[in-house]
């Protein structure tokens, strides 16, 4: 699969699910539209890099509205990564509350380096790493979505022969089953679209082991799904 | 696109559609704690720490341990000679003392020697 953000993080830096403009300009055929497109993209990107800094130095000022912004901006994601962590929405939604204290006093220490949603994220998946070795996490035991917090938003122009909500079911069962390192490795990558480099600094790992981890963990899906989707 | 490829596709688009919506409260919940912890003054704070708090603990045990020390030069308190006074000595329970020995058959009188008297 190409190194490039899909759906789920377009929707986080562009706020338009799936939409990417200079792939949409490109397929046009129109060569100024691509020019435009890009223009208009590095420009957005530029006032996205100003607006973090600035929620940035917030954040370094103890500014609780900065906080707030932090949760609207990445707490879908943090909850996101959380429940599907620990399959607990109580306890999804207890490490968010602690990963934004640890954002709001650690935020002195955030350099800036890498971007804000990578530490948050960073942050919420320690936590949840935390949560993981202290309880002895038994698969299968809670997969259900609704319990675990999580919910199911069925796939426009589905071509799959069976039942997208029944496979969906079977593919959460065999996510929640794989080894934590490799569900992390899945949901970072699948379910939140980071790239392969913001994986390795989300996990503090070096990228041909996180691009191994979520090999590991494709292989061990399509096995558990195998016949099903057909 | 080969099956392989489109199945891929299709597991990859399955995950994405499964997130968690965020909970309101959570944040209502870390901004009260934020609160909470910044109306502790600082110098409570500061020794509310845990560190603060493990060297009072040593400390307050040295001092007790150091009270019992000095408290005791001949290795002996006061109530510990009182109690030995009562268990050995008898005149602290207002009982006679014998000097002349009769103490030793104390418990046996001379008309109970035994001995068949016709």
């Amino acid at each position: 699969m190409a190194d490039a953000p899909r759906g789920p993080k377009a929707r986080f830096t562009a706020g338009r699910p799936g939409h990417d403009p200079r792939r949409a300009a490109a397929r046009s055929g129109n060569p100024g539209a691509v020019r435009s497109s890009i223009s208009l993209e590095r420009r957005a990107r530029t006032l996205a890099d100003s607006d973090e800094s600035q929620l940035i130095a917030r954040l370094r000022a103890h500014d609780l509205e900065a906080l707030g912004e932090v949760f609207r901006r990445y707490g879908e994601p943090m909850t996101t990564l959380a429940a599907s962590m620990l399959r607990n929405r109580t306890e999804a939604d207890d490490v968010v509350e602690d990963a934004l204290l640890r954002i709001h006093r650690g935020a002195h220490t955030f350099r800036g380096e890498r971007g804000l949603r990578t530490w948050v994220l960073r942050i919420t998946a320690n936590l949840c790493r935390d949560r993981l070795r202290r309880r002895k996490f038994v698969a299968g035991s809670v997969d259900d979505l609704p319990q675990a917090g999580l919910s199911f938003n069925p796939v426009a122009d589905w071509d799959g022969a069976m039942d997208q909500r029944v496979l969906a079911a079977a593919l959460e069962r065999a996510i929640a089953a794989l080894p934590a390192d490799q569900r992390e490795a899945i949901v970072l990558r699948h379910r939140l679209g980071l790239s392969h480099a913001e994986m390795a600094e989300t996990l503090g790992l070096p990228e041909g082991t996180v691009k191994s981890r979520l090999s590991r963990a494709l292989a061990a899906l399509r096995e558990s799904l195998e016949g099903l989707d057909r | 696109m080969t099956p392989d490829e489109l199945r891929e596709e299709r597991l990859a688009r399955l995950i994405a559609a499964t997130r968690a919506e965020a909970n309101p409260a959570v944040l209502a919940r870390a901004r009260a704690r934020i609160a909470a912890n910044e109306t502790v003054p600082g110098v409570a704070a500061w020794l509310g720490r845990p560190a603060v708090l493990a060297g009072a603990g040593v400390l307050f045990v040295l001092c007790v341990a150091g009270t019992f020390v000095v408290g005791q030069p001949d290795g002996t308190t006061a109530g510990e000679t009182s109690l030995l006074s009562t268990i050995v000595g008898e005149e602290d329970l207002g009982l006679p003392i014998d000097t002349n020995g009769a103490g030793a058959s104390s418990g046996a009188a001379a008309g109970d020697s035994g001995e068949v008297t016709p």
